[in-house]
């Protein structure tokens, strides 16, 4: 593991609601709920929008949040984080997920329960939405790939990671 | 000799393109068959739900959303396409025909990428403002599709158009028809089947077009019901999903591939049908 990453829920920057309970992102995305009206919301349809099948970040999603229930087959598809921000930046009444370090200021991140989405909240656990990134090996590392590996798990590089919004998970010395 | 051997060279080359396409089918079949097998092909190919991740392959859907989304765009450019058709061949003085067909030839050489981007930017806002629903919609890819296969319909009913013996017009025109009369009673019906196979030419591009659809549709995998919902056709279906599937998830991308392809071969059988019939 290399690191951490939330994933958060964003909407449009005009959507008035800044807090969803998860119970609610659920019956969002499974389609139970689908005006803004029932959230407090002015009285809009919702739309939502989703990664594509097979993705890492909509498998997460399912797993963290959905748990056994299924995401609405109404929901728009997107493929790439960036595709998600873009639709959801337009639409004023779309929600979707990506990862932390790609919220940007066209997009509203959301507070789960209260909790804001930010890489201190995710490193002490009080942010739940939160999935490891892996590497993997085939095999034992040969002497470039472990130095690699040493690198991206040292302070400059976590450091690094940390910047763009991943949540180190190496120990960052003193200062 | 000698030119027998080069002769022999050109056909070996000639062959190899042959032979790749064979390759190609074949890949495609070996990939996607098995799971078709597997599934059952009524089941994949009316099956309504698409949740690989749950074992579901079922392309119905994405059958309908492409023809819809086909003839939503055939809708717009038939019309404006043979409007265009007959302005250049009867009316445009040569001065506008300069300017325009170049025009409609750089029309078809822009990439499709940048339709897709325009359609996201400028007419998804239009459509969800304006009319309703998310704007990422069967109605903006028509809009978009229909513009990108106007060339083909336009540059290819023209040439038929032209084809035509220049005695159909004039003895029309003799006869004391008018000039519209003469076009849309004589000139339109004689050249026909060139005129539908232009169509047909643009419906197998309109089919199989991708990149700019994965931009507009938004790629819902629901059975469509209206103009302003969002689709997912059977090229999006590949283009989007390719980059992350594996296993059984990949086969079935393969075997969407299949089903295009059937579709794309009997549409450019059609059409190669309707434009040789011209001859007798």
């Amino acid at each position: 593991m290399i690191a951490k990453d939330a994933i958060t829920i964003i909407v449009n920057p005009n959507n008035p609601i800044d807090d969803l309970s998860m119970d609610q992102v659920r019956s969002v995305f499974s389609g139970k709920v689908n005006n803004w009206k029932e959230l407090g919301g002015p009285p809009r349809p919702i739309v939502l929008v989703n990664r594509e099948e097979g993705s890492g970040t909509r498998e997460s999603f399912q797993k963290a949040v959905m748990e056994k229930e299924e995401i609405s087959l109404d929901s728009l598809v997107q493929n790439t984080n960036g595709a998600i921000r873009q639709v959801v930046s337009n639409d004023p009444n779309a929600i979707g997920y990506l990862s932390l370090g790609l919220v940007n200021d066209q997009v509203k991140a959301l507070k789960i329960s209260g909790i804001e989405p930010d890489v201190a909240n995710s490193e002490s656990g009080k942010y739940a939405l939160v999935r490891p990134f892996l590497f993997v090996l085939d095999g034992e590392p040969t002497v470039e790939v472990k130095a690699f590996l040493d690198f991206v798990l040292s302070p400059t590089a976590q450091k690094l990671l940390a910047k763009e919004g991943l949540v180190p998970v190496a120990k960052l010395s003193g200062d | 000799m000698r030119e027998k051997v080069i002769e022999k060279i050109l056909l070996l080359v000639a062959l190899s393109s042959v032979l790749i396409l064979a390759l190609i089918t074949f890949f495609i079949f070996e990939q996607g068959l098995p799971l078709i097998s597997k599934v059952g092909p009524r089941a994949f190919i009316l099956g309504e739900r698409w949740v690989p991740s749950q074992g579901s392959y079922g392309i119905f859907p994405m059958i309908v959303s492409s023809f819809w989304v086909t003839f939503g765009a055939l809708a717009l450019s038939i019309p404006l396409g043979l409007a265009c058709t007959i302005f250049l061949k009867e009316w445009s003085p040569p001065s506008a025909g300069l300017v325009l067909r170049p025009a409609i030839h750089l029309l078809a050489a822009i990439p499709s990428v940048i339709y897709g981007f325009w359609g996201l930017v400028v007419l998804v806002p239009l459509v969800r403002n304006h009319l309703g629903g998310p704007g990422l919609s069967i109605l903006s890819g028509s809009v978009i599709l229909g513009v990108m296969i106007l060339p083909t319909i336009i540059s290819i009913s023209e040439d038929s158009l032209r084809a035509l013996p220049p005695t159909y017009k004039e003895g029309a025109l003799a006869l004391g028809a008018t000039h519209w009369q003469t076009i849309w009673r004589v000139l339109i019906p004689a050249a026909r089947s060139g005129i539908v196979a232009s169509i047909v030419l643009g419906m197998g591009r309109a089919v199989g077009e991708t990149m700019a659809m994965i931009m507009i549709l938004g790629n819902s995998v629901k059975m469509p019901t209206s103009f302003f919902d969002s689709a997912r056709t059977l090229t999006t279906n590949i283009g989007l999903e390719m980059a992350y599937a594996s296993g059984d998830h990949r086969q079935a991308l393969f075997a969407t591939g299949i089903v295009l392809f059937v579709i794309i071969m009997l549409l450019n059988s059609l059409a190669i049908f309707l434009s040789r019939r011209r001859i007798d």
